[in-house]
């Protein structure tokens, strides 16, 4: 009999301390538990049971690694792995997937994050929440078959400046805790034109996918 | 060579006016202190390409572009300078700034690259 695996797991990482990426350390951003909290919430309301958060001083890179692996052997193939990330970027000056996820004791490429998150199994679905600066850089990392919606708080050469809480991150919490369901297979890009709208050009979000057309319509839908 | 964003502060002593212009849709913030340190919050809408008056009540502000900005002082006193995003440290306020209210960080390096250019007018 073949074992029952889990449909949905969420992994959240909140730098809300001090992180280190490459070459220097980070102090905490001001909206770091603001998304944290925002994202749990949403997770809930969708229905993921499975929530695991890694923040404090258990925001590092092996327990990050050390969760996309467990749940890489947790989840079905028909289901859902959430990933937020609040905090910093460093950027650094290599290519574009030496960039780091920074956290205590020392960051994460993108490269490290996009081969942990390949090792699902290939129809698995993952949404990625990035409330950081390069934040839609993940994007073009990820090299897994799995479909992938990436939710961005700017674009890949962009930065964010320190604010109270995210706003694309409230955007976000309104859109899948309040509003109303839109036509079928709508929802990414109504999500995209929701968090796109009147934004700078040089701080806008990002709504990514490599899964448009074969996406559910909920973009959180744990059930198939 | 790739451009990195211009990041500019503004210090209003008094309630002024300025005009700026402007090559992209830009988003003006003010700085506010909370209990963790300086935010930026959105100050009106966002300036559209081309010249834009905009009233400043007295405080911080701050905005960042990839296009070059020209900004004029039509009433009341202003003063204006870039921001280095180089490094974590805490930029100095504009010159001339007598107020010690830190511009916001941001979630991440600069990658390298030239700002654009910026320029200021008294009328």
């Amino acid at each position: 009999m073949a074992q029952l695996r889990t449909r949905a797991i969420a992994i959240h990482v909140c730098a809300d301390v001090e992180t280190t990426g490459l070459r220097r350390s980070w102090p905490p951003p001001i909206a770091s538990r603001d998304t944290l909290d925002r994202a749990e919430r949403i997770c809930e309301v969708v229905g993921i049971a499975e929530q695991q958060t890694l923040a404090g001083e258990r925001a590092t890179a092996a327990a990050l690694l050390d969760a996309l692996d467990r749940a890489a052997a947790a989840i079905g193939d028909a289901g859902l792995l959430v990933v937020s990330f609040a905090g910093h970027t460093e950027r650094g000056d290599g290519p574009i997937e030496t960039a780091r996820w920074c956290l205590v004791g020392g960051g994460v490429t993108l490269a490290q994050l996009a081969d942990g998150l390949a090792r699902l199994p290939p129809a698995a679905r993952l949404v990625i929440i990035a409330d950081t600066c390069y934040a839609a850089a993940i994007a073009a990392v990820l090299h897994g078959p799995q479909p992938a919606v990436v939710i961005a708080g700017c674009g890949e050469d962009q930065t964010m400046i320190e604010r109270a809480h995210s706003e694309f991150v409230v955007r976000l919490e309104d859109f899948v805790c309040a509003g109303p369901p839109g036509p079928p297979g709508s929802t990414i890009g109504a999500l995209r034109d929701l968090l796109e709208a009147d934004t700078p050009d040089c701080e806008r979000p990002v709504v990514w996918t490599n899964a448009a057309g074969r996406w559910p319509d909920g973009l959180f839908t744990t059930a198939r | 060579m790739k451009r990195t964003p211009l990041h500019v502060s503004l210090h209003a002593r008094e309630p002024s006016v300025v005009e700026l212009t402007l090559g992209e849709r830009v988003q003006l913030d003010r700085v506010v202190c909370s209990p963790r340190g300086s935010v930026a919050e959105r100050h009106g809408r966002l300036l559209a390409p081309g010249v834009t008056r905009v009233g400043l009540p007295p405080g911080h502000y701050i905005f960042k572009t990839l296009s070059d900005a020209h900004l004029r002082v039509v009433t009341g006193g202003v003063s204006a300078g870039i921001v280095s995003r180089g490094s974590k440290d805490v930029p100095p306020p504009p010159a001339g700034d007598d107020t010690s209210l830190p511009v916001p960080s941001a979630r991440g390096d600069e990658a390298p690259g030239a700002p654009p250019h910026f320029t200021l007018d008294h009328a």
